[in-house]
């Protein structure tokens, strides 16, 4: 370890260790557009720069490492100057079209200029003419005119996806991002690199022109796509004469899980949370008619990505009415790689072991064919046509196809309307918090099984402290922000 | 004056083909070299204090050492020469490619051998065609002779490796990102002093005529090259003049001359009488030095930094008293605006800023406004970038700027009347 110090402050730091990442990581604010932690040092930008004692001229954050006694200024007079003539020439071919930009609210340049530009224009030659829509595939859209070359997405591409179809062409001010020609972006995890560009050059053909980010409500969520559990925040909002509606899932940084990605898929899976439901209400007594006075056999599906509250609600329910409960994980072996994408695409897999609920494909068959009620929690097994001569009761989300007897149809809120912890592929337990507000939220499948027997646990924290710390070995508190380890059933 | 050391089959017809070399003692240092030590040869260069020649003037030396103690796993060493000659003004690596490519093959088997390399690769500027076709020939030749590959003299490897045509690729590192299929960017600077690495293993990059000087070292001793040129500056120079003169070419010179009697008696004055306003010294990056200047001005490294410009690679541009100098700024600066890379903010923006500003100036239709943008654009390149071709083009600019203030100032007055 050693003392360095940064505008006077004294901090303790690892010898070696990268300024800039130092600097971030103590809260000093540092402008900068190319580095990032996941893509490494690459230089190019110049605006991390900070004056260091002793050097004769200014150097950048991102290549100077800590070394015993020194000394940093992140705010002196000299390095506002310099950091105001570099983002000078940033700004000299930018198009400044702020006004119709997609990343206004959260770019980086706008910030910049706030903190430290503020000067009239120089600019009196005429500007760098480049594309302005260039579409390099999997829903990005390149403007070439916002672009500040930092090459963070030539890098990703080069680096995290290894599928090397971004680059950097022409020299010097004609200097432009690109694909190479009937080469379009095209891998599981290119939409990264929207979140990646500092400025508004890569935008999401999904979410561009859809809605200003500062009306945007953002919520700490978990993706539902696979079992994988990548951290994401919600945007959401409700527009005047609209339901509240997600407009984009974005990535949030867990470095024990997802570090700043997601995939593709699990990105765009909030519009199956915004598909238009019809709303079937419940009826309690009429429920409790069916499944709870009945003596006949009765056999319960529930979907292994309702969270853990939910799956064990259902869990005390089937127990105390001898009703079998099964949850069969979705598996789609397609779908797996080895970074993000878990072929499990079950967000809660992991959950059924320390629950004890059965996951045996055949064991739910057997029970299924002599069984006289079926009841189905949003599980797309029992939405297709399987043999059975049972009656089936549906609990569902959201509509699908074929819906049959309406009768037997009950909605309830899927996860975005409701709080809950998942447990990933890693046995990592994580929260995920309630975004959506609309005609589904009241009904979640806690309030709407409280309500058939009202002697099960009321609220989700009495649930958590009467039954589920027994199951998991560890209470609601103790789940850290970026979610807690478990340790596996049968270490336990 | 004038000394004979690269040059000296210059004026040998034919000396390229690898007959007539051997009949003027090509290779002649090979035998009394090789049996040597490494270490002793990189000690009779540290001594004989050789400085690059391809424009920063390094010790050679140093480099040397840096390269062959740079610890390797696989014990794979490479030498790449650098002769990617693009700057304006510099023609002088040609003529050894031209004119004695067998004098660099010569000292690419020593340097080999001094810093543990089996293989180098020449990095010819990609529009030399003509050159690369002698220099391959020659290459040739020397593999045939049993000079190169699997012979006595270390089995050294050597490949000539044509550029795509970048001036940025004649900075060293972006050279390697070049020569490794990259695109030419130059890289990050170490945090402490090490070598270059090419894929990783460590490299060392000369100029051409670094190469070329090295055989007369090894072959009579650092004192025999010491001899020539100063103190700090030993040695001799392939000096290049072109522009206003009589007798444009390339003469080797040792350092520590007159350049005014160097262009007056070497370049046989100014071409039609006129008078002479100003020389560029070094290649285009070389801050302009004015003629009122010009008599006290040594030809050698410590005397040009003390003008506030730098020789360079010594490639001299010479202006004659008719020149514009805001359309000789203007078609500098256009060279800069095509030629930087853009990777770094302060040079991809600042150089077109710059050039476009120029561009009002010969328009006339500048501002003292513009001049103003001129000076703090050149601030901002300066010593903000990853590589020094952003320095270079501001200290064109400031010396354009200090010497010549007046003709910018008329030509916005000449706008305002």
């Amino acid at each position: 370890m050693v003392n360095i110090s940064v505008d006077n402050q004294k901090i303790e730091v690892e010898e070696n260790a990268l300024l800039i990442k130092v600097l971030q990581d103590n809260d000093v604010e540092i402008s900068h557009f190319c580095y990032h932690e996941a893509l490494g040092v690459d230089g190019n930008c110049r605006m991390c720069m900070v004056e260091i004692e002793g050097a004769k001229r200014p150097q950048i954050a991102c290549n100077t490492l800590c070394k015993e006694g020194l000394k940093v200024h992140t705010k002196s007079p000299n390095i506002l100057k310099v950091k105001q003539e570099i983002l000078e020439l940033e700004l000299i071919n930018h198009p400044v079209d702020c006004p119709v930009c997609d990343q206004a609210g959260e770019c980086s340049l706008q910030n910049y200029y706030m903190d430290f530009g503020l000067y009239g224009s120089r600019h009196s030659v005429e500007k760098t003419k480049k594309a302005k829509h260039v579409d390099l595939g999997s829903n990005v859209m390149l403007d070439q005119e916002r672009c500040v070359l930092c090459a963070r997405c030539t890098r990703f591409t080069q680096n995290i996806s290894k599928s090397n179809e971004l680059f950097i062409i022409g020299r010097g001010d004609q200097a432009r991002v690109s694909s190479a020609p009937n080469k379009p972006l095209n891998n599981p995890y290119a939409m990264n690199v929207i979140d990646l560009c500092p400025v508004g050059a890569l935008t999401s053909k999904d979410f561009r022109f859809q809605q200003r980010v500062w009306f945007l409500d953002s919520v700490e969520s978990i993706c539902h796509g696979c079992s994988k559990g990548c951290n994401i925040t919600i945007d959401h909002n409700t527009t005047k004469f609209d339901n509240d509606r997600i407009h984009r899932y974005r990535p949030r940084r867990n470095m024990a899980i997802n570090s700043y990605f997601m995939c593709d898929e699990g990105r765009l899976s909030f519009h199956k949370e915004n598909k238009k439901s019809r709303h079937f209400p419940f009826n309690a007594s009429t429920l409790r008619t069916l499944m709870c006075t009945d003596e006949s056999k009765k056999v319960m599906l529930a979907n292994a990505s309702l969270s853990v509250e939910n799956l064990s609600i259902l869990k005390l329910f089937c127990d105390k009415y001898s009703i079998e409960l099964f949850s069969l994980p979705i598996v789609d072996e397609t779908f797996g790689d080895d970074w993000l994408r878990n072929s499990v695409r079950s967000a809660n897999a992991s959950a059924l072991e320390f629950l004890e609920i059965s996951s045996s494909y055949e064991a739910f068959l057997k029970a299924a064919q002599t069984s006289k009620l079926l009841i189905n929690i949003n599980h797309p097994l029992l939405f297709e046509n399987i043999e059975s001569h049972a009656k089936i009761m549906h609990f569902t989300t959201h509509d699908f196809e074929d819906m049959g007897d309406m009768r037997n149809i009950v909605s309830f809120a899927s996860y975005s309307h409701e709080n809950g912890t998942l447990i990933n592929s890693d046995n990592i337990i994580q929260k995920f918090s309630k975004s959506l507000h609309n005609i589904h939220s009241e009904n979640t499948l806690h309030h709407i099984f409280t309500q058939i027997d009202n002697t099960l646990y009321k609220t989700q924290e009495t649930l958590w402290s009467g039954y589920i710390s027994k199951q998991l070995g560890l209470g609601f508190s103790d789940i850290q922000k970026m979610g807690t380890k478990l340790k596996g059933v049968n270490n336990a | 004056m004038l000394v004979k050391i690269v040059s000296k089959k210059f004026d040998i017809p034919n000396a390229h083909t690898i007959d007539v070399a051997l009949e003027h003692g090509a290779y002649s240092a090979l035998e009394d070299s090789l049996v040597k030590e490494p270490k002793e040869l990189r000690d009779i260069i540290i001594e004989s204090n050789l400085r690059g020649k391809g424009g920063g003037g390094a010790a050679a030396g140093n480099k040397w050492n840096l390269a062959a103690n740079q610890p390797t796993e696989s014990g794979t060493r490479y030498l790449i020469v650098n002769a990617d000659e693009s700057e304006p003004g510099t023609f002088k690596d040609r003529q050894i490619l031209a004119k004695d490519p067998h004098l660099l093959i010569e000292g690419i088997i020593l340097t080999c051998h001094a810093i543990g390399a089996k293989s180098s690769y020449i990095y010819v500027r990609g529009e030399y065609e003509e050159f690369i076709t002698i220099l391959e020939g020659a290459v040739d030749e020397a593999y045939a002779k049993g000079f190169l590959g699997n012979s006595k003299y270390g089995n050294i490897d050597v490949v000539v490796h044509r550029g795509a045509g970048a001036y940025i690729c004649g900075e060293k590192s972006a050279l390697i990102e070049s020569l490794e299929g990259n695109r030419g960017h130059p890289r990050l600077k170490p945090h402490q002093p090490e070598s270059e690495f090419y894929f990783g293993e460590p490299a060392l990059v000369n100029n051409v005529e670094t190469i070329a000087s090295v055989p007369f070292i090894l072959e009579n001793g650092a004192d025999a090259y010491k001899a020539h040129g100063t103190e700090k500056s030993p040695g001799t120079l392939l000096f290049a003049m072109s522009g206003h003169i009589n007798n444009p070419g390339v003469y080797e010179c040792s350092f520590g001359h007159s350049m005014l009697d160097f262009i007056e008696q070497t370049g046989g004055g100014i071409k039609n009488g006129k008078k002479l306003k100003a020389v560029i010294p070094g290649g285009a990056s070389t801050p302009i030095i004015p003629a009122h200047l010009i008599k006290d001005v040594m030809m050698d490294y410590e005397s040009l930094r003390s003008f506030d410009s730098a020789l360079g690679t010594g490639g001299m541009i010479i202006m004659d008293e008719d020149t514009d100098m805001v359309k000789a700024l203007k078609n500098l600066l256009h060279f800069y605006h095509h030629e930087s890379c853009g990777q770094c903010t302060p040079c991809r923006e600042g150089t077109s800023w710059a050039d476009r500003v120029m561009q009002k100036f010969v328009d006339k239709r500048a501002t003292y406004e513009d001049l103003e943008i001129l000076r703090s654009v050149s601030r901002t390149m300066n010593g903000k970038t990853i590589c020094v071709f952003a320095p270079a083009c501001s200290d064109v600019i400031d010396g354009f700027l200090r010497h010549f203030e007046d003709e910018f100032i008329a030509c916005i007055q000449e706008e305002a009347c």
